[in-house]
C-alpha cells in the first residue's frame, strides 16, 4: 500500500496591511507625546479658568515653578526638576538659570517665568515668589490655569 | 510554433519577524507614556523692578485702574469638581469678600462677593467692559491698565479669577475678547524683607 506523506506546510498570512497599521499608530503616539509635561507637577491642584489659552507663539526661554503648601503649612517650590524647601531657597537655581539665558541671548527681562500655584496658597506666597524673580531681573511672569472649556 | 510557457516566478520574502517585534516594542512605549492632561493657559503679567519704571505723567493717571481685592476670613463651604472629575466639599478660608474699583477721579466702586447670589467676578468684568466702551478711541482703551493690590491671605484660585476677569471675556459667539493686556500687581513688600 501507498502511503501518502502529509507535507507539512508552512502557513503564512500577509503581514503587510497590520504592518501599516501599526507603523500608524505609532507615528499618531510620537506626535502627541510631551515630554515636557515632566516638569509640571501633576498633584497641584490649578485655578481653572475659561479664557486662559496656550500663547499662540513660544516664549524664548521659559521657566516652569510649582508652588504649593506642604503638609507643615509651608510653601515649596518645585522647578527644574529640584524641590526647595522656601521661597529663599531658590536664588541660586534662578542665577544659573540668569546664565542659561543669557547663554543663548535672551535677557533676563525676556525670559518668562511660568507660575503653577496651587488655587488654595495664600497669594502673599505668590507675590514673595514674584519678589524673590525680580531681584534676578526676572519681570515677565504667567499664571498658569487649567483650561476649563464647558 | 510552441509557445514557451512562462518562466516561473520566484516571490522574494523579507523576513519581517524581527522587524514587527520592534515595532510592537515602540508602539508600547508610546502607549505606556501617553497620558491626558488638561491643556493649560496663561495669564500674563508684566511686574518691572520698581525703580525702572518711568513715573507716571499726570494726564495717564486716568489710565490706571486700581482694583484692591479683599478677603474674607471666615471659612466658607465650596463644592467644585477635582482633576478626576469627582465632586469636592471642603471648607475654605480667606476667599474673596469684595472688590473695590478705583478709576482715576471717579467714585470707588465696591462689588461684595456673594457666592452663587451675586457673582462679584462678573460685575467686575461687566464693570471694566464698560470703561472699555466709554472710551471714545479704541485705541485709548488698549492704554488702559490695572494695578491689582490684593490682601496677603487671599487664596490664589480668586485671584486668578479677578485677573480673568479683567483680561478677557466670552462673546455672544463664544470667541474670547481681550480686554486688557496691562495687568500688574501692587508691590506689597512681601518677600523682599523676608
Amino acid at each position: 500500500m501507498k502511503i501518502k506523506k502529509a507535507r507539512t506546510k508552512i502557513l503564512e498570512g500577509d503581514l503587510t496591511p497590520m504592518i501599516d497599521m501599526t507603523f500608524l499608530l505609532i507615528a499618531f503616539f510620537m506626535l502627541i507625546v510631551n515630554f515636557s509635561e515632566t516638569e509640571k507637577d501633576q498633584d497641584l491642584e490649578l485655578p481653572d479658568s475659561k479664557v486662559a489659552r496656550t500663547p499662540d507663539e513660544p516664549p524664548k526661554y521659559q521657566i516652569v515653578m510649582n508652588l504649593r503648601t506642604s503638609k507643615d503649612g509651608t510653601p515649596r517650590v518645585n522647578f527644574v526638576g529640584k524641590n526647595f524647601a522656601s521661597i529663599a531657597s531658590i536664588g541660586t537655581e534662578l542665577e544659573l538659570e540668569k546664565r542659561s539665558a543669557a547663554a543663548q541671548k535672551v535677557p533676563p527681562s525676556e525670559i518668562n517665568v511660568v507660575i503653577r500655584a496651587d488655587r488654595y496658597i495664600a497669594f502673599s506666597k505668590v507675590q514673595e515668589l514674584m519678589a524673590k524673580c525680580q531681584e534676578y531681573e526676572l519681570q515677565k511672569f504667567s499664571l498658569r490655569a487649567k483650561e476649563n472649556i464647558r | 510554433m510552441k509557445i514557451r510557457g512562462g518562466q516561473e516566478k520566484e516571490q522574494i520574502k523579507l523576513q519581517t519577524t524581527a522587524m514587527i517585534d520592534i515595532v510592537f516594542q515602540l508602539l508600547v512605549f508610546f502607549i505606556m507614556t501617553f497620558k491626558i492632561t488638561a491643556l493649560e493657559g496663561d495669564f500674563q503679567v508684566n511686574m518691572p523692578q520698581a525703580s525702572d519704571l518711568p513715573q507716571t505723567p499726570i494726564e495717564n493717571i486716568d489710565k490706571t485702574i486700581r482694583i484692591h481685592l479683599y478677603e474674607n476670613p471666615q471659612a466658607i463651604r465650596i463644592t467644585y469638581l477635582n482633576a478626576d472629575g469627582k465632586e469636592v466639599t471642603r471648607d475654605v478660608r480667606n476667599t474673596l469678600q469684595s472688590i473695590e474699583v478705583n478709576h482715576g477721579d471717579r467714585d470707588p466702586v465696591t462689588f461684595s462677593h456673594l457666592g452663587k447670589q451675586y457673582d462679584a467676578f462678573k460685575a467686575l468684568r461687566d464693570h471694566i467692559q464698560g470703561i472699555i466702551e466709554s472710551e471714545a478711541d479704541p485705541s485709548q482703551a488698549k492704554e488702559l491698565e490695572v494695578e491689582f493690590e490684593v490682601d496677603p491671605n487671599l487664596i490664589h484660585g480668586d485671584t486668578v479669577r479677578a485677573v480673568e476677569a479683567v483680561s478677557a471675556r466670552i462673546g455672544e459667539d463664544r470667541t474670547i475678547i481681550p480686554m486688557i493686556e496691562k495687568i500688574k500687581f501692587k508691590d506689597t513688600g512681601a518677600g523682599a524683607g523676608e
